[in-house]
């Protein structure tokens, strides 16, 4: 029963979805009312195994009964698990915020895949199956971005699959190499090697291969130039899960990869503090640069979707000082921007939506009309800041901690973080103020709501969320303990998905 | 769980639960809002009567967060000395302002603050009473957010000036950000105690790294308390914020940085250290102290030639920061009283005098001082709380300004600091021209007939200014009323205290009793008023008549306002000190950062937008190529 539990956890999404099509011949509104029913499902499915999860450990799915190293091996430990759960939620949000929207069955089709991609990237232990996985999620981002039927919702996803082709071929030609090498691409596998260290300079440039197209998926500088066409030309709750499920996607990925693979790995012995350098640097240009761009940004999705790069850009710094404060910062810190992210995407559509125009200057006032969602945009704006009180300061506040204590990197990312926050604490709360402001009576006619309730619900259980969070962390520290724990304890990893030591083939020459 | 254990979290807590209940639930009646906020302040005042004799308060709450291998994070309040009396005055003259806010927020005024002001003295009592940095920094940015909202509220102007002030708040609190977190890096604990001490103790290992951390601390404090060269924000902030809210944000809020620097950023110089001294002074406190008599003079020099009433009263206060900073930057416990005395003072009066103004707008809707004139007549008691504030501004006896300025000066004299004196000989002096131009031009000079039927201020807004009236004359008369609680909170700063009681106080060249001093200037009052009485019959004249000696001023062409001399006001002064102000403009070098940032930010929107982001893109990794070859 507990596999099928697991089983369907992940592979719920890919049946619906191509159920798609056909439940469309019977009733236009099918696909939206078996997506609901699919996320709710899948949050259900993931509450039941959760506390088993959290105190054993863990459970391993072999795909058609292959253990690995042979076969692909699905782990679903507490960090899998409660990112599922969390996508699950968010993808939930959005088709509660979606209900009323026009979609096409094509996109709920491609929105399912994403939802299935981000859940098993999270989940699989096979270096391979990850590549695949963020293939199929690239393919369907780059369809969903260009729904919204605008020029720039377009050119944004032909950005993002050209870039998106760039960095695959990096990390598939990556790939290549250290399966040439070490004959396995199973992470455990390769985990568990005790005997021979890669080359130097080809252990580098695996890595680097790898890193590469992790940092796309959590847009990190310089591969994110498509950033502001996808987040300015497409729907705002396709945004949103950019943003939150492929964030917290992102982030338990690459926290996987980092801490499993490069950081104690016998096989990188040497090479992570170089790679860890260029983690530091790319995570340090992209809080700086986003932050920037976001300074004198007028288009309010836009503005949020530089605020993202710089989000991801300290959870990367996090998990680039690596140890167990590093990964429960970057899981604080993913939470935190998961949780809010979303909420302020959904009410810049709305907004959006309702004023006319993306601009937020154009949307004086708006506030006064709806007081709650502007109150929960300014929230949600506080809790990205880091401000106390309210769930995105645990993260920043184990993130300062953690900087100072990782040389001079992690010194210059310090300073990075801190310059942000002021950039960030002027361009959001600007926003927030100009909600607020007296304007002409023509122009608050101008603002008829159009399905309030629908975004009102998504917004404020995340509000909600934000602000118990933020009050009374001692309810889930102990879980992300446990999560960074399932993230660092690699002996832990490598005995759940080999359960017998299996040998390694013989490998490569080099 | 007991809350009298938790007495001191609970005057964070109830505010901030209350603002947020009245925020959300009582959007619908903006009247019941400013009752629960007067009915939270006056509770936080009780309290700071009630348990002023009870001897020091520890509380603690740990929360099971995992930091640093710390499996507890401690949260701590204590309200030892310093901390309480501040927070003492602080809620009762806030306790007072909200009675006149009571009054102010009717229909037409109504500003709809109250539920965010309401927060920020739940965040008031975290700043006086934390006992570890999480407390505190959670107080502080409460306190840094709220204040923005509430300096904006809802005005597109007020935004930008809320939204300069914000700047700078911001830029201050990531620079105690910074502080706190490489002290807590090296101590292991949050406790604010143990980082501060470990800084001292640095000296002689590390001078580089306490320095570091001194300026840091340094710009936060003077971020918020607006010394030079952040000193602009009042000007914009006090001037734009809702009327009674100036006078908090002038009397009560721009002294946390004080209470900062005194608290956090003095420790740091004390016994360890062993850098080089000027005076008997480290060199760094005595560059602070120049800068304290610097902004003085600033301040007033740029309060001369201001002809709108709250920004001049603004840069006033700037100046009187300046003379604050300077004694507690003389680091003895003359100075570190004289400082606190002063901001006590200040803080009674400047919210005399704002309150003052407030009840002028309300009833004119005004603040350009040329556009009124001549309220005295309408607004008599009004008029006399200014009076009396603008006499304790300048520091003239029998009013408490005066017994601060002078401790302030003794201090340093008994550093032979006599460079920054005379410019604080000068700020004061300059500060009579102000102080006078808006007795004049707001009280005196000819009535505008459009203020004809002007009334008196509503009797709340009466009660008041009278109360914080009373206060200015009786701690004029009777210095003791706050040197005495000063003087006894000096010990746990490890500082001697001084001699003095209720009347006097001895300084380092003399001793001084007020209060003789006081009853002779009011004698002198009274005999010349006794004189006036007893003279000769007196006719009173139209102010007209005066002007234009018995003329129609009509053949003349000039009518009531042309007759109001008040616009450029100092023209001559002015003119003198036009090209120094010109020429050495903060402003001007903010602008021009904040121009060119954005700047900055255009052009990396560019980079998103361009069509050789491929170029670009192979260019930085080639760069990250090479930075790992080289360096890593």
């Amino acid at each position: 029963m507990k596999g099928l539990n697991a089983t369907l956890f992940l592979i719920l999404p890919l049946i619906t979805a191509f159920l798609l099509p056909l439940g469309a011949l019977v009733h236009k509104r099918f696909g939206k009312m078996l997506n609901l029913a699919t996320y709710g499902i899948g949050i259900g499915l993931g509450i039941t195994m959760l506390i088993p999860t959290l105190l054993t450990g863990g459970a391993v799915l072999n795909m058609g009964g292959w253990p690995a190293p042979y076969g692909i091996s699905l782990y679903l430990g507490p960090l899998a698990l409660c990112s599922g759960i969390v996508i699950y939620l968010i993808a939930l949000l959005i088709e509660i915020n979606d209900i009323n929207k026009s979609r096409t069955t094509y996109y709920h089709l491609l929105f399912n895949l994403f939802v299935f991609a981000s859940i098993a990237m999270v989940m699989t232990t096979d270096i391979f199956n990850l590549f695949v996985m963020m293939e199929i999620g690239s393919i369907a981002v780059a369809g969903m971005a260009s729904s919204a039927n605008m020029r720039m919702g377009s050119r944004g996803g032909f950005k993002y699959i050209v870039m998106s082709g760039l960095v695959s071929m990096l990390m598939l030609a990556a790939i290549g190499l250290l399966y040439s090498a070490t004959g396995t691409l199973n992470i455990a596998h390769l985990a568990s090697r005790t005997a021979d260290v890669l080359n130097p300079s080809f252990a580098l440039i695996v890595g680097l291969g790898i890193l590469f197209a992790l940092f796309f998926e959590m847009e990190q500088f310089p591969f994110n130039s498509w950033i502001p066409e996808i987040y300015e030309g497409s729907s705002s709750s396709f945004t949103a899960a950019l943003a939150g499920i492929g964030g917290i996607a992102g982030t338990a990925v690459l926290g996987r990869i980092v801490f499993t693979l490069l950081q104690d790995g016998y096989l990188f012995y040497g090479t992570f503090a170089k790679l860890s350098a260029v983690i530091f640097t790319v995570a340090i240009a992209s809080i700086v640069i986003g932050e920037i761009a976001a300074l004198n940004e007028k288009n309010l999705k836009r503005t949020l979707g530089y605020s993202s790069v710089a989000q991801f850009g300290l959870i990367l710094a996090a998990f680039a000082c690596g140890g167990s404060n590093g990964a429960l910062a970057g899981i604080y810190l993913a939470l935190s921007h998961t949780v809010a992210k979303p909420a302020l995407l959904f009410i810049a559509g709305y907004f959006t939506r309702v004023s006319g125009s993306g601009d937020w200057r154009d949307m004086k006032g708006i506030g006064r009309k709806f007081p709650l969602l502007a109150g929960a945009f300014i929230a949600a704006s506080l809790s990205i800041m880091g401000v106390p009180l309210f769930f995105g300061f645990w993260g920043k506040f184990e993130l300062l901690q953690v900087l100072l204590k990782s040389g001079v990197f992690g010194a210059v990312a310090f300073g990075a973080v801190l310059f942000g926050s002021i950039f960030e604490g002027i361009y959001l709360l600007r926003i927030g103020h100009s909600f607020f402001v007296q304007t002409s009576k023509e122009n608050m006619t101008r603002y008829q709501p159009k399905g309030t309730l629908l975004t009102a619900v998504p917004v404020l259980i995340l509000v909600a969320l934000i602000v118990f969070l933020g009050v009374y962390p001692q309810s889930i520290v102990r879980s992300f303990e446990r999560i960074a724990a399932d993230l660092v304890d690699k002996a832990q990893y490598v005995k759940f998905v080999l359960p017998t030591a299996a040998l390694l083939p013989p490998g490569g020459g080099l | 769980m007991n809350f009298g254990d938790y007495l001191l979290f609970l005057n964070i807590a109830v505010p901030v639960a209350v603002g947020v209940f009245s925020l959300i639930f009582l959007r619908w009646s903006k009247k019941l809002q400013w009752i629960l906020f007067f009915a939270a302040i006056l509770a936080q005042a009780v309290f700071a009567v009630w348990f002023y004799n009870s001897g020091p308060r520890v509380e603690t709450i740990s929360l099971p967060i995992a930091v640093m291998n710390l499996n507890q994070l401690e949260l701590v309040m204590r309200n030892n000395g310093i901390g309480y009396l501040f927070f003492g005055i602080t809620v009762i003259v806030t306790a007072i302002i909200a009675v006149f806010s009571l009054s102010y927020n009717d229909k037409t005024h109504a500003t709809g603050i109250a539920p965010l002001w309401t927060m920020l003295m739940g965040a008031n009592a975290g700043i006086f009473f934390s006992g570890d940095w999480v407390s505190f920094i959670l107080a502080w940015e409460l306190m840094g957010w709220t204040s923005y909202f509430i300096i904006s509220h809802g005005k597109e102007r007020s935004g930008k000036a809320g939204m300069y002030y914000f700047t700078q708040s911001l830029i201050g609190t990531s620079a105690l950000l910074a502080a706190v977190f490489i002290g807590v890096a090296n101590t292991g604990s949050f406790a604010i105690k143990s980082t501060l001490n470990f800084y001292a103790s640095q000296w002689a290992a590390n001078p580089g790294l306490v320095i570091a951390a001194a300026l840091l601390l340094t710009i936060t404090f003077f971020t918020k308390s607006a010394v030079f060269p952040f000193f602009m924000w009042p000007s914009k902030a006090h001037a734009e914020a809702p009327d009674d809210f100036s006078a908090f944000l002038s009397g009560v809020m721009i002294k946390y940085g004080v209470f900062g620097m005194i608290t956090l950023l003095l420790p740091l110089f004390g016994a360890g250290y062993n850098g080089p001294l000027v005076f008997g002074t480290p060199l760094f406190l005595f560059i602070l102290g120049c800068i304290g008599m610097f902004t003085a003079a600033w301040g007033t020099l740029h309060a001369i030639r201001e002809n709108d009433m709250k920004k001049m009263m603004a840069h006033s206060t700037v100046s009187n920061i300046g003379f604050i900073l300077t004694a507690l930057s003389t680091n003895t416990a003359m100075g570190i009283a004289a400082a606190v005395f002063h901001t006590f003072n200040h803080m009674i009066f400047k919210s005399s005098i704002f309150l003052s103004m407030a009840a002028v707008k309300y009833r004119t809707g005004e603040r350009e001082m040329h556009k009124l004139g001549g309220m005295a007549y309408k607004m008599p008691v009004t008029f006399f709380v200014f009076l009396l504030g603008i006499i304790a501004a300048a520091g003239i006896p029998p009013m408490n300004g005066f017994g601060s300025k002078w401790l302030i000066f003794q201090a340093m004299f008994d550093k032979q600091w006599l460079l920054p004196a005379i410019l604080g000989f000068f700020a004061s002096t300059g500060a009579f021209l102000y102080l006078y131009r808006g007795l004049h031009s707001i009280y005196l000079g000819q009535l505008s007939p459009r203020f004809e039927h002007v009334k008196e201020a509503p009797v709340l807004q009466i009660v008041s200014q009278g109360i914080l009236m009373l206060a200015v004359f009786a701690i004029g008369l009777f210095p003791g009323i706050f040197l005495i609680p000063i003087n006894n909170a000096l010990p746990e700063l490890g500082l001697a205290p001084l001699t003095l009681d209720l009347y006097s106080v001895q300084g380092s060249t003399a001793s001084i009793d007020i209060t003789s001093i006081g009853l002779v200037f009011m004698g002198s009052f009274a005999l010349v008023f006794i004189l006036f009485l007893i003279g000769k019959k007196r006719r009173y004249v139209k102010m007209m008549d005066n002007y234009t000696s018995g003329e129609t001023p009509s053949d003349w062409g000039v009518n009531e306002d042309k007759l109001h001399y008040a616009y450029n006001f100092y023209e001559p002064i002015e003119k003198v000190f036009e090209p120094l102000l010109n020429g050495f403009s903060m402003e001007r070098l903010f602008g021009r950062i904040a121009h060119e940032a954005k700047r900055v930010s255009n052009a990396v929107r560019g980079w998103f937008n361009s069509p050789q982001t491929g170029i670009i893109l192979l260019a930085v990794l080639a760069v990250i190529a090479l930075a790992v070859w080289r360096f890593a």
